[in-house]
This record gives C-alpha cells, sequence and structure tokens, in this order.
C-alpha cells in the first residue's frame, strides 16, 4: 500500500514538472514571436521614415525649382541649392533642419552632363552604423545658362542612418 | 489519467505552435521602400530625361526635341550633335545608354527597358533599350512585379510614346 502510494506520488510530481516546463516551453515560443513582429514592425516604421524623409527633400521649398512662382515638381536650383549648403552649415540651420531630416545623409550628384559634379545637402549619421543608400533621379536648373537657363540629369542619394 | 490528459495537452500545444510558426513563415515582408523607389525611379527618370538639355552638343536643344526629331524624320534624324557631327537617333541611343542609364539603373543594378513608338506602331520602336531582360513578357517568368511610366509627346507625324519601366 505504502509502495502504491509512493509511486503514485512520484507520477504526479513527474507530471506537474512536465507542465512546469510546457508552460516555460509555451512562454519562450511567445516571447520569441512577440520579438520577430516587433522586429518587423520596427523595419515597416524604419522604411515609413525613409519614405518621408525622401519626399521632404525632393519637394523642399527653399531649393525646388519655380517658374514665374508656379513650383516644378522633382527639380532642385541651383542658386537655391548653393544658399541652403550655407546655411545647413551653420548650428542654426542644422538644428532647424534636423527635426525633419533626422539622421540621414542627403547627397545630390550631376549625372549628365557628366561634369562630375556633387554637393552634399545634409549629413548627421547620429550614432547610427549602417546605412543602405537610395538613388532619385531629379532634374537640376541652372538658371544662369542658356537664355532661360538649363535642365540637368542628377540623382538625390539618400542614406537614412540605422542601429 | 493524467498522463493521458497531459499527452493530450502536449499536442494541442503542438499544433498550436505549428499554425503560428506556418503563419510567421508565411508573412510578406514589408516592401514600403522599394514600392516607393521603384515608383520614383520610373516616374522622375523619364521626367528628368526629357527635360535634361544637351548643352553646347546639339545647339542647346533637350532631349524632348531630340526625339521628336528623331521620330519625324527616322531612322537617322536632322539635327546633328557632337562630337562628329552625329545624327540625332544616333547620339540618343549613346547618350541615353552609355552615359545616362550606365551612370544611374545599370550602376545600381536596376533592371529597366526605355522604348520610344509613334502611336499605332509599337511594333516598330524608334528606340528600345533593355537592361537585364526587363520587358512586359517576362513579367511572372524573371520578374515579380513592372513599374511603367509613358510619357507622350506630340509630333507633327502623331503622339511619340516614350515608356521608362522597372522590372522587380
Amino acid at each position: 500500500m505504502k509502495k502504491k502510494s509512493q509511486i503514485q506520488m512520484g507520477e504526479n510530481i513527474a507530471i506537474i514538472f512536465i507542465f512546469i516546463l510546457l508552460v516555460v516551453g509555451a512562454l519562450v515560443f511567445y516571447s520569441r514571436v512577440q520579438r520577430a513582429d516587433f522586429e518587423v514592425k520596427h523595419e515597416e516604421d524604419q522604411d515609413k521614415e525613409f519614405v518621408q524623409i525622401s519626399q521632404k527633400m525632393s519637394f523642399l521649398p527653399e531649393i525646388r525649382c519655380s517658374q514665374e512662382n508656379v513650383p516644378i515638381e522633382n527639380c532642385i536650383d541651383l542658386t537655391k541649392l548653393d544658399k541652403f549648403t550655407d546655411m545647413v552649415a551653420t548650428s542654426q540651420g542644422y538644428l532647424y533642419y534636423e527635426n525633419d531630416l533626422k539622421t540621414s545623409t542627403i547627397t545630390l550628384e550631376q549625372i549628365f552632363p557628366d561634369t562630375g559634379d556633387k554637393w552634399l545637402l545634409y549629413n548627421n549619421t547620429g550614432d547610427k552604423s549602417s546605412s543602405v543608400p537610395a538613388y532619385i533621379p531629379i532634374s537640376i536648373f541652372n538658371p544662369k545658362e542658356g537664355s532661360l537657363g538649363e535642365y540637368y540629369l542628377g540623382v538625390l542619394i539618400v542614406g537614412v542612418w540605422r542601429d | 489519467m493524467e498522463i493521458m490528459g497531459l499527452a493530450i495537452v502536449v499536442i494541442l500545444m503542438a499544433v498550436a505552435m505549428l499554425f503560428v510558426v506556418g503563419k510567421m513563415i508565411n508573412r510578406p515582408q514589408s516592401d514600403t521602400r522599394e514600392s516607393y523607389l521603384d515608383q520614383e525611379m520610373a516616374a522622375n527618370m523619364l521626367n528628368s530625361l526629357l527635360k535634361t538639355s544637351t548643352d553646347d552638343d546639339c545647339r542647346g536643344a533637350d532631349f524632348t526635341e531630340l526625339f521628336q526629331d528623331c521620330a519625324v524624320n527616322y531612322p537617322i534624324g536632322t539635327i546633328r550633335c557632337e562630337p562628329d557631327s552625329i545624327p540625332s537617333c544616333q547620339y540618343l541611343r549613346d547618350r541615353i545608354n552609355n552615359t545616362i542609364l550606365k551612370n544611374t539603373t545599370m550602376r545600381w543594378q536596376i533592371p529597366h527597358r526605355i522604348v520610344a513608338w509613334i502611336e499605332d506602331k509599337e511594333d516598330e520602336p524608334i528606340l528600345e533599350l533593355t537592361y537585364l531582360d526587363c520587358s512586359p513578357d517576362q513579367i511572372y517568368i524573371s520578374y515579380d512585379h513592372l513599374e511603367a511610366k509613358l510619357s507622350p509627346i506630340p509630333t507633327s507625324i502623331g503622339t511619340l510614346n516614350i515608356e521608362f519601366d522597372i522590372c522587380s
């Protein structure tokens, strides 16, 4: 009788132990699933931030082309660009644009005519370590050339810095 | 009896985990960035290209005027461009392929296609440049998606359609 009850007690303890293991395993699995969900959401948020920064830069009124006060899409005016880069170089200007452009590096490169000209518009790497640049074709307008100005083909290189 | 109950709990948990793992594997990856870039690339590349001036090469003509001249006077064109006084059709092919696309979409390894044709003559394009076999025929074969941007340009012989495609 004593032996039977001891065996029964042993079985109960084993079952409770296995049950506890199952609960712990389920909790670990759940936390892994949550972490994966969080990483996907984090990546989506970073992608959205990249799109926002690219759009802001492409349509920035301070450097956007205009003709008789009518803004022209996807175009950067060279004369405005020079003033813009001078302004961003000041601490006040840098702080002003840091809110919108966050931790990113934005460069403009002229492709045609192939003069090799490049302009660094904004650079803030923060404490982040990696950046995957994206390339957005854009027109560059030089009002000083030709009778009504000339358009060149350029590329806006936008790199948003991440951990 | 308890062991049977435990076995049922284990089976139920295994089924639930399989279901969750299956859902995680089949979840689509975020493509916000890629979709945005493909759309911007196709639209902006064509718009910017057509506005671009040839500077002193073709006496100040821009690429729109070169396309128009090439279409009306196909297959050579009447506008002569430096260096070597090459005709507009040849200048378009050379500069677009060997300078512009080479330093942009080819450098970034982006499959693309640019094609120009007079309306109703789609089978006889005046210009067609393809990279990495990007074309509507290759959708669902080599590529999943094609982002296309079309610009119509008026000419004296009809509307000239210029299309820029990005394949992904």
